[in-house]
């Protein structure tokens, strides 16, 4: 009999054990799953957090800064996924070509491979284009036939894993966002995939912002450059009078040389300095010329810290030829110490010059010994610097006052109506502000605002 | 063709390398010149009596180059100008040579060009000038004449016969001819002819009673 009950404590024993063990690796397993589940919620904590961290980032980031933006944003986003590489690739308008405009590579990884194009992977490209997100943990997962071609490319660039989805905007899909891993193999899970989804709109839509403000910015350059050569136009018979001078020295200069050269009692010395001369006069010209070019090349902004009062004095000596045919006398008024500002030399120096030909254009019909210019620069307070056009014209009609820095509006006739538009734009690009007013005596006062750059800026 | 050594150019212009290039080559050119910056400047000059001209720009800050040739002929100067002009002005030209401009030269100037026309502006202050003289001397013997000479004077030179002009100014044939006799011999004329090309070149314009 106690065999029986050794057999039977035995296999109580056992079932003890077993059942103690089951429990056991029940509790870890369960320990396990609530750490995985910890682990998992951590990650998509993490994730969620990092999502709308880039929505609120991506609202107040201004175009320039996108770019950079994009690029930190990637690797955040690699960094949580735990992924190799990410990248942001661009299509073209006519979805021809892709360009891979942003990525982000793990230290280690071989580098980002430029963009794939349709005959790399043309299921996947497919899929994107249509608007439908890629997911493979596998290259398995790829089907066969389809994705044949894809699969290769994706062999031999060593990519196990990839998740990509199509950035869309307003029903185009403009770009892709793509993560993948080299080496190893990755899950994506649902939910990630779609916060990624999400994500992926709003650098579509930080994108095509950035584009239509470059846009934007490339037609107020445009319309600037416009302003530019048609006030150039307006000077144009000074211009040529400023370049006349050096040349008439020059030929002069070369014939007298010539003359001495002829002559039995030849000078050297005199022609060596006449020479030096001719010399000096040339560079002048070039000068002249080089000022007008770089007044009218269509650049794009250069910002630099710029001293406003040698400004209003490059300005008023490029018109004093002007100013002397229409009989009209020029005063600098500059404020000494003015704090720089921050600006684009070619472009202030374009409203400062339509406000000039304007002031002179005001004092057509007034008599000759009452036409008087002033340019004024003073502090408008700790941190602003002020310029004023103020003439002795015609003054601007009550009525008008309110319309004169719309486009289109004129009182020559004929007249484009762009220069004080474009005047006030660039201004106010610059953050100050353009205004207008009649003086209490005669003629009008035109001013604006730009902001110093105070050493808290 | 070398001008004598005292022939004076003077040059206005506003521009320092123009006044330099300019005067050199005048000078080449066996010209003596004097150079100032402005209308101003050449003003506060004493006038120049030997050979000379004016080369003058006409946009000056200031007064203008239109402003001294008007100055000068109000002042009776006989000084003849040749305008140089960075500007493509029509009506100023117009004026300037109404004004009796010898010449409105455009920059950048030809050396031929400038030398032509200065050796005619000096020709023609030149010859201005010894007009200007010639009346002057002309007037002077005019002043020598009594009143009663003069109102012969006057009506010898209309062709009026001497029993005319006896009647007209109420004396006797025989002192008409005496006086008539006088002017001659003030005025150092030779012959009728001669008085009255005299008689037009003070510009005596005779009387009709």
């Amino acid at each position: 009999m106690s065999g029986e009950w050794a057999v039977w404590q035995v296999a109580v024993g056992m079932a003890l054990v077993l059942s103690s063990l089951l429990l056991a690796i029940g509790l870890r397993l369960e320990r396990a799953g609530r750490r995985r589940a910890e682990v998992l919620l951590g990650e998509r904590l993490r994730f969620e957090t990092l999502l709308s961290e880039q929505v609120a980032t991506f609202s107040r980031t201004s175009a320039v800064d996108v770019d950079r933006e994009i690029q930190r944003a990637l690797r955040r986003i690699a960094d949580v996924l735990a992924v190799d590489r990410g990248n942001l690739t661009e299509y073209s308008d006519d979805s021809r070509t892709a360009r891979v405009t942003h990525w982000w590579v793990a230290d280690g990884v071989g580098p980002q491979p430029a963009a794939l194009g349709f005959e790399e992977i043309p299921w996947v490209v497919t899929r994107l284009r249509r608007g439908e997100l890629v997911r493979f943990s596998g290259l398995e997962e790829l089907p066969e036939g389809d994705a044949m071609v894809d699969r290769e490319t994706f062999r031999r660039l060593g990519v196990k894993s990839q998740v990509a989805v199509p950035l869309t905007v307003e029903g185009v899909v403009v770009g892709a966002l793509a993560f993948s891993t080299v080496g190893t193999e990755r899950a994506w899970r649902d939910e990630l995939v779609q916060r990624l989804h999400l994500l992926g709109d709003v650098f579509a839509h930080a994108l095509s912002r950035r584009r239509s403000e470059m846009e934007g910015q490339r037609l107020r350059q445009d319309l600037a450059h416009v302003g530019r050569v048609s006030t150039m136009g307006e000077l144009t018979a000074s211009l040529a009078h400023e370049l006349n001078q050096p040349l008439t020295a020059i030929l002069s200069n070369a014939q007298a040389a010539q003359r001495i050269l002829a002559s039995d009692k030849t000078d050297v010395a005199e022609v060596r300095e006449i020479l030096e001369d001719i010399v000096a006069d040339d560079k002048r010209a070039g000068e002249v010329i080089h000022r007008l070019r770089g007044f009218l090349k269509k650049s794009n902004i250069e910002l630099a810290a710029l001293d406003i009062g040698e400004l209003v004095g490059q300005v008023a000596r490029l018109a004093s030829s002007d100013a002397i045919i229409r009989s009209v006398a020029i005063r600098l008024e500059l404020a000494p110490g003015l704090p720089a500002v921050c600006g684009d030399r070619v472009q202030l120096q374009q409203v400062i010059l339509n406000l000039l030909m304007n002031g002179l254009d005001a004092m057509r019909e007034s008599g000759e010994g009452e036409r008087s210019l002033v340019l004024r620069t003073e502090s408008g307070g700790p941190a602003s610097v002020v310029v004023s056009v103020e003439d002795s014209g015609v003054g601007i009609d009550e009525a008008d006052l309110g319309h004169v820095f719309h486009a289109f509006y004129t009182t020559k006739p004929d007249g484009l109506g762009m220069g004080l538009a474009i005047a006030r734009s660039i201004v106010e690009a610059h953050g100050g502000h353009l205004e207008a007013r009649n003086n209490p005596g005669c003629g009008a006062t035109f001013s604006f605002t730009l902001p110093a750059i105070t050493a808290a800026t | 063709m070398t001008p004598s050594v005292a022939t004076l150019v003077f040059v206005v212009d506003d521009d320092a390398s123009v006044r330099k290039g300019l005067g050199r080559l005048i000078k080449t050119a066996g010209y003596d010149v004097e150079a100032f910056a402005s209308v101003g400047e050449f003003l506060a000059r004493r006038p120049y009596d030997g050979p000379c001209c004016l080369v003058l720009d006409v946009r000056m800050p200031g007064l203008t180059g239109l402003d001294l040739q008007e100055a000068l002929r109000a002042a009776g100067q006989r000084l003849s100008i040749v305008f140089i002009t960075g500007y493509r002005d029509v009506p100023v030209s117009v004026k300037a040579m109404k004004g009796g401009a010898v010449d409105f030269l455009t920059k950048p100037v030809d050396e031929k060009v400038l030398l032509e026309a200065i050796r005619q502006a000096v020709a023609r202050t030149q010859a201005d000038r010894r007009q200007l003289a010639r009346v002057a001397e002309v007037q002077s013997r005019i002043k020598t004449l009594t009143p009663r000479e003069a109102g012969v004077f006057a009506l010898v030179v209309t062709g009026m016969l001497n029993k005319q002009i006896g009647s007209e100014l109420g004396i006797g044939e025989k002192t008409v001819k005496v006086h008539r006799a006088r002017v001659m011999e003030k005025m150092r004329a030779g012959s009728l002819a001669e008085l009255v090309r005299l008689a037009g070149e003070a510009s005596v314009i005779a009387a009709g009673s």
